[in-house]
């Protein structure tokens, strides 16, 4: 469907993206994962012939976007990172306007109207300027504007940056549904999104690709250990006696304090929760909390990632995906995150930086609008 | 096209800046015609349009200042640049809603004819000469908003894109005063056209980044130029300012004032037009390059 050779973009000297390639087939959902300034949009903008690149090629279901670019185009919709509507317009009109220009006939235009809007559930503010609409409104008027005309192909940049986590889950779900007929292209600096709407992945970094993979076989490139986290009473030497007589661990490390924390590391597939509840209860020590964790897709792009990747940008994704996932929780929301996908581990020296860090996540965390701030406030 | 032309008119006309257009050009076409006529007991309709014809278009830099620029500003043109149309569909739909917005106050100006007509005897008014005014008129605003349109789409800022374009208009209206004031001796227009030469070479070099072809294009220019003015320097006299009264787009109106319908202003003025137009399509195209 969408074929991507050596595809390269400079901005004067600075490479935005260095010569990736990648084929799309008909019928997934795709997830474009990266952290901000990786040239998730840069590459998008290439493929949908926005920009021009400054090399390689784009093919789109046989047509070049540059040399056969209007037939290339009205194989794709596209919803820009910014959804891109004239304010001055209604949603109707805009996509009475997109309509035309995708040369819908006539007669077929205002029933296609109709069907989109009910599909993104904009049929209530139809008649209402898109300057006056709140940016998830404005979000799904974008949706919809790629839907017109019914494209083989939907590429969605960020779409669901600056929702709150309703209108989030409400938007995964369309693109779920949308995936059932088309083959969708999603990029998300967000790990958890990627894995919870996607079944193929393509990861890049400093505009290059890291990894292109379903997402099973991504998760099973995790290497071969799994975690337990404890939470207990009792000083080190106690515990470690206690445990000893366990085989299975591979690691221990423990952290005294008011409550000890043990993060225990085990071959992949044994299950010792058992026997660690009863070591340690039965040696008189009272658990408090035990969990157990495996790899995410986080720990796969840190470790694909390796060196191209600055910490500073795997913590940012790590501390994004736990954000979203306790905002989730507190929402209620009945949506289980893959059971593989456990909340990000973070070892000590993370945890003493987080004060730090905390600032600096307003800005790339779309979850604390203040939109959703005040929902929080009504509801309470 | 189609879309965009719809899109673009229905914008314009429902915005403040159509508005403003139609408004500023009928004031000042009013003031000027109620002078001569009722002022300067005049039939003579085709001077007052000569007349306010610049007062008149001073408004169309608001008309164009968001053609490009605002699009541009709000990311707009990404949806434009996805969606299955040629950049030239985008710029001619724009260009045929604004001369639609440029033929309103236009054709309230034919019903003064008619309207001075129950006030004179019959034969005072030259209907063929004041609709053929008219029409030149028109043509010329079609021109002035194509060289605006241009301007417009070299800039992001409506505002940045309003001041060029209004200062361009002025400057286009005294370009005759200027050629003039030019000393158009064969020497001088030669070192004019060689510098010409220099730009169009420097312009390739821009695009293609390409020393080589850029010399080449540069070493032709400036060859045949040299070549050319040891052979018959009295082409060059005078060339200067012949060069830059062409770009007077105010003055070949003068023609129809004086009775004459003149075609080469009529191809002069759609050729212009042609010309910013393709150099619009060209400057929104090369965006997507950068």
């Amino acid at each position: 469907m969408i074929e991507v050779k050596n595809l390269t973009k400079n901005y004067g000297p600075v490479a935005a993206v260095k010569g990736i390639s990648f084929t799309v087939e008909k019928g997934h959902i795709y997830g474009f994962l990266g952290p901000n300034g990786a040239g998730k949009s840069t590459t998008m903008n290439m493929i949908t012939g926005c920009l021009a690149p400054t090399s390689g090629e784009v093919t789109i279901s046989g047509f070049d976007i540059i040399d056969d670019a209007v037939d290339a185009k009205r194989c794709i919709g596209y919803l820009p990172e910014i959804p891109p509507l004239y304010t001055d317009m209604t949603p109707f009109e805009m996509l009475e306007f997109v309509g035309r220009a995708k040369k819908i006939k006539k007669a077929q235009l205002y029933d296609e109207i109709e069907s989109v809007m009910e599909k993104t559930g904009i049929l209530d503010v139809a008649d209402r300027l898109i300057k006056n609409l709140s940016k998830g409104y404005k979000q799904r008027v974008g949706i919809a504007v790629a839907l017109m005309g019914n494209p083989d192909i939907i590429i969605l940049d960020e779409p669901t940056v600056g929702l709150d986590p309703i209108q989030i889950m409400e938007v995964r779900d369309l693109i779920r549904e949308l995936g059932e007929e088309h083959t969708v292209i999603l990029s998300s600096h967000i790990l958890q999104e990627i894995s919870a709407v996607c079944d193929y992945v393509i990861m890049i970094s400093k505009g290059t690709i890291v990894a292109s993979d379903t997402l099973e076989n991504l998760l099973s490139q995790t290497g071969d250990a799994k975690k337990l986290k404890v939470e207990t009473i009792g000083t080190e030497e106690e515990l470690r006696n206690a445990l000893a007589d366990i085989s299975e661990i591979s690691s221990l490390s423990v952290t005294e304090g008011e409550k000890t924390a043990l993060v225990i590391e085990t071959d992949k597939n044994s299950d010792i929760r058992e026997k660690v509840i009863l070591a340690l209860t039965g040696n008189g020590h009272s658990l408090l909390s035990i969990s157990e964790e495996q790899a995410s897709l986080e720990d796969v792009f840190v470790r694909l990632a390796g060196e191209s990747l600055d910490a500073g940008a795997a913590y940012a994704m790590e501390k994004e995906a736990e954000k979203q996932e306790k905002l989730e929780a507190k929402r209620g929301k009945k949506v289980k995150v893959q059971s593989s996908l456990g909340p990000a581990y973070y070892d000590e020296e993370y945890i003493k930086e987080e004060p730090e860090a905390e600032e600096a996540e307003e800005e790339y965390s779309p979850l604390f609008s203040a939109e959703s701030e005040e929902k929080e406030d009504d509801e309470q | 096209m189609n879309a965009v032309y719809r899109r673009e008119l229905k914008a314009n006309l429902f915005s403040m800046t159509g508005t403003i257009f139609i408004v500023f050009a009928l004031v000042f076409i009013g003031i000027f015609c109620a002078d001569y006529t009722f002022g300067g007991a005049s039939a003579h309709l085709e001077y007052a349009i000569y007349n306010a014809s610049f007062m008149s278009l001073l408004a169309v830099p608001v008309l164009t200042m968001r053609t490009f620029s605002e699009e541009r500003q709000t990311k707009v043109d990404q949806l434009l640049y996805s969606l299955p149309l040629t950049t030239s569909e985008i710029v001619l739909g724009k260009f045929f809603a604004l001369a639609t917005i440029m033929a309103i106050p236009t054709i309230i100006m034919c019903i003064y004819p008619l309207v001075m007509a129950s006030f004179c005897t019959a034969g005072a008014i030259n209907f063929a000469l004041i609709y053929a005014n008219i029409l030149c008129y028109y043509l010329l605003g079609c021109t002035v908003i194509a060289i605006c349109m241009f301007l417009s789409s070299l800039t992001e800022s409506q505002v940045i894109s309003a001041v060029i374009s209004l200062a361009a208009v002025i400057l286009l209206y005294f370009m005759s005063s200027f050629a003039s004031m030019i000393t158009s001796s064969a020497a001088v227009s030669l070192v004019a056209v060689l510098a010409i030469a220099v730009a169009i070479a420097y312009i390739v070099w821009v695009s293609v980044k390409n020393y080589i072809i850029a010399g080449a294009v540069g070493g032709v220019l400036v060859v045949g130029t040299v070549v050319t003015y040891v052979l018959k320097s009295s082409l060059f006299e005078g060339l200067l300012g012949k060069m830059f009264s062409s770009l007077a787009v105010f003055e070949p109106i003068a023609n129809f004032v004086n009775g004459i319908f003149d075609l080469s202003t009529i191809i002069y003025y759609i050729s212009f037009t042609a010309l910013f137009l393709f150099f619009a399509v060209q400057c929104v195209e090369k965006r997507r390059w950068n």
